[in-house]
Formats: structure tokens, sequence, C-alpha cells
């Protein structure tokens, strides 16, 4: 029984999750067998939500564009149709709580709701199947708008050092 | 005493009915499936359930007794028939059923109701203790182990699909030399497997797409099948993820 006492203190070495055996094959993460349950581009990819892909600068760091008490918005391209759009995200510190998602919903519906030329149309509201993490994109004109309050808050001091995600990256994952 | 139940025996229904349809088929009084269904709910969560009730420090055979009367336990009147779809998980209701079973099962014992005349083959022979001792990370909780064997039997479960959708098609050998592959290998392994298999690289690596696209729609029906609502298997998936990494 020496060999399954070693067995079972195996730990993976991508996830640190402890090795299991599944049916007659020895050493399986099961963490990371559960993981392929989506898509791997977007497992890989940090910066995608859906069909929206962050943009980043030349050192790879993502382009923000904003941040309030709810979560972060980005600058990002909706990889199907092309276009450039804001994309708020969820704080990833208050994305596992229900209330602070329905309130993020309650945030997308409303701002769905307004129409005037000064304000930007809400386009899509998702939620990344991989991390849970809540995100809704609007128009270019409001990434306009932000991208110039951005440069204002750089002389401000509003906290822009746009490279620091709620928690190291936009994804959250666990 | 009946015919015995082996959980060894047989493979998955053509219809994959989720776990509360089977627990329905189950618990129908008189129903022909009914046998049927218990089975195919002990092939697949026995493990974790066996698992549980040995970190809750019951020996071998003691276990082994527990997890076949809870079974037995969930066939009786009233048993099953109180589990409601809209409560949820699946894999909520099983161990908050297994955790009120074990409280109560002194008194069963005291009362001689175990068995219920019925007689399992638990799966073959010592292969669940000797798997407990492999795959029973040190430190977790019972429920925190119960969690972990529960995603195995998931995958578990996935993989025999897999497997037995490419034996049908004659492709099993295919099943044999790839699976590993469903976490990724580095080139050189490709290579070799691809000279082996007798097919290019591009070919080889086609092969394994799709493989493991096949793998993942399983994976997510599988899960599917223990969760009230489609829209809750990302969010089950997820738990279970963060439940075996924390």
């Amino acid at each position: 029984m020496n060999a399954s006492a070693d067995e079972s203190k195996l730990i993976c070495g991508k996830c640190g999750a402890p090795l299991q055996r599944v049916g007659k094959r020895a050493n399986q993460c099961v963490a990371c067998l559960l993981e392929l349950a989506w898509d791997e581009e977007e497992t890989a990819n940090a910066e995608r939500f859906d069909h929206y892909q962050v943009a980043t600068h030349n050192d790879g760091t993502p382009v923000e564009l904003g941040r309030g008490a709810m979560g972060i918005t980005f600058k990002a391209v909706d990889t199907v149709l092309g276009n450039e759009v804001a994309l708020k995200v969820i704080d990833a510190r208050i994305a596992a709580h229900s209330e602070a998602r329905e309130r993020f919903l309650r945030e997308a519906r409303a701002a769905a709701r307004l129409r005037h030329p000064n304000v930007a149309s809400v386009f899509y509201y998702g939620t990344r199947k991989s991390d849970g993490q809540c995100f809704y994109s609007f128009g270019p004109d409001r990434v306009a708008n932000d991208s110039c309050q951005a440069k204002k808050s750089k002389t401000s001091g509003w906290g822009r050092s746009a490279q620091s995600w709620p928690s190291g990256r936009p994804s959250s994952r666990s | 005493m009946g015919t015995p139940l082996d959980s060894t025996a047989g493979g998955r229904s053509k219809l994959h009915t989720t776990q509360w349809g089977l627990v329905a088929a189950a618990s129908a009084e008189g129903a022909g499936e009914a046998r049927a269904a218990l089975e195919e709910l002990y092939r697949l969560y026995s493990y974790p359930v066996y698992a549980f009730v040995r970190r809750r420090g019951y020996g071998p055979h003691d276990a082994q007794d527990l997890t076949q009367d809870f079974f037995v336990h969930l066939l009786e009147k009233g048993a099953l028939g109180r589990a409601d779809p809209q409560r949820g998980r699946f894999r909520n209701f099983l161990l908050g059923a297994l955790e009120h079973f074990l409280a109560h099962a002194a008194e069963r014992a005291d009362a001689g109701k175990r068995g219920g005349g019925c007689q399992w083959v638990f799966l073959d022979d010592d292969s669940a203790e000797n798997r407990h001792q492999l795959a029973a990370p040190e430190g977790l909780t019972a429920e925190k182990l119960f969690e972990a064997r529960w995603a195995a039997a998931l995958v578990e479960a996935t993989f025999a699909r897999l497997q037995g959708e490419l034996e049908a098609e004659g492709k099993g050998h295919l099943f044999e030399a790839l699976q590993g592959f469903l976490h990724g290998r580095d080139d050189s392994s490709y290579q070799e497997v691809a000279d082996r298999l007798n097919l290019s690289l591009p070919a080889l690596k086609t092969t394994i797409h799709r493989l493991r696209g096949r793998y993942r729609a399983l994976l997510r029906e599988e899960v599917a099948r223990t969760v009230a609502a489609p829209e809750d298997v990302d969010e089950e998936l997820r738990y279970l993820r963060a439940a075996l990494r924390s």
C-alpha cells in the first residue's frame, strides 16, 4: 500500500488539485478534466468574453477605460462584427455574490432602456461560462467618451493604472 | 432473496434520462424499470457514497454494508418519493439523504433492517476499498471527498460513453491511443502516435480536436442529468472545479 499512499498525495502540476483514480485510469486531474467542458479558446484566453476580445497594449496589458464600484470598463472588439465596443466586466472580487450580480444586471438593464444621442446603447449582456464573470457591452460613442475621461483621470489620479485587474486579470478562475 | 443487483454489469441505457428521472423510475412502485433504474444509480454513485462513509470513520466492511443499505433504503417506500427535482442538484439530494441515513444507521442496525432482502454485487470485489486507498486525498472532509468522488464519477461516466461511441463505430483503438491527449501532450508525442496510427500529424490533431469536442458535449450532458435546469450546468461545473482546487 506504500505506492497507494503516495498516490493519494499527488497533485496536478497544472492546477494543484489532488490527483484521483478515474475508473482504471490512475493519477487523473478531475478538475482539469472538468475544465474541458468549456471551449479551449475561451479558457486559455483571459481577455475573451464570449465573442468580445479585450484590447491590449503592446505589453499585453488590457486597455482599461474606467472603473467604478461594480466593475471595470475595457476597450474591446466584437470579433464577429469587427467593431470596437466598451466592455464592462463585473469586479471579480464581488462576482461571487448573487446580490452584486443582480445589481450589475439591473445596471445593464437600466442602461439598455435609455435612448439618447449622448447616452451609449447597451448591446449585449452575458456571463462567461468558464468562471461566471458577468459583462455587458455598449456603444463606441461611450468608448470615445470613456477614453477622454480616462485621459483626464490619469492626471486627476482617478485610479487609472489601467493595467490592474480586480484580481490581477479579468479572469478570476477558481 | 432476489436476484443480486449487479452494478458492474451492463452499459448505460440508450435514453440518457436525468438522475431525477432515474429516481422517479426507481421509486415507482411495481414499475418494471425500477430495478434497472436503481442499479444505474448504484453503479454511478456507489463510489462517492462509499468514500463518504469511509471518511466518516467506518471500516471497509461496514462501509460496504452501509453503502448497499443506503441504496436499498432509497428504494424503501417514501424515501425516493420525497425527492423533488425542483429542489435542485441531485448531488445535494444524495448527500443530504446519505447524511440522514448515517445519522440513523445505528437504529436501523438494532432493528435488524440491514439488507432489505436485497443482495447487491458491490462493484468488483474489493475495488471500492482499493480505489479509496488509492485516491482519497488526505485532509479532505467527508463532504469534500464525496464531491471529489462525485466529480470523478461524472468524468468516468463521460469516458465510458465516449469509449462506447467510438467502439460502436469500430474506432475503439483510437480511444485507447488518444484518451491521454484530452489534456494535451507535447508535439513529439503527437508524432509518435501519428506514426503508430498511420495518420498524418494534421489528421491526428483534427481527430484529437473532435475527440475533445465530443468529450465536452458528453460531459455537459452528464452534468445536465444531475441538475434541475440546463442553465445550471456551468455553475455546477464551476462549483465542482472550485471544490477540487480549494
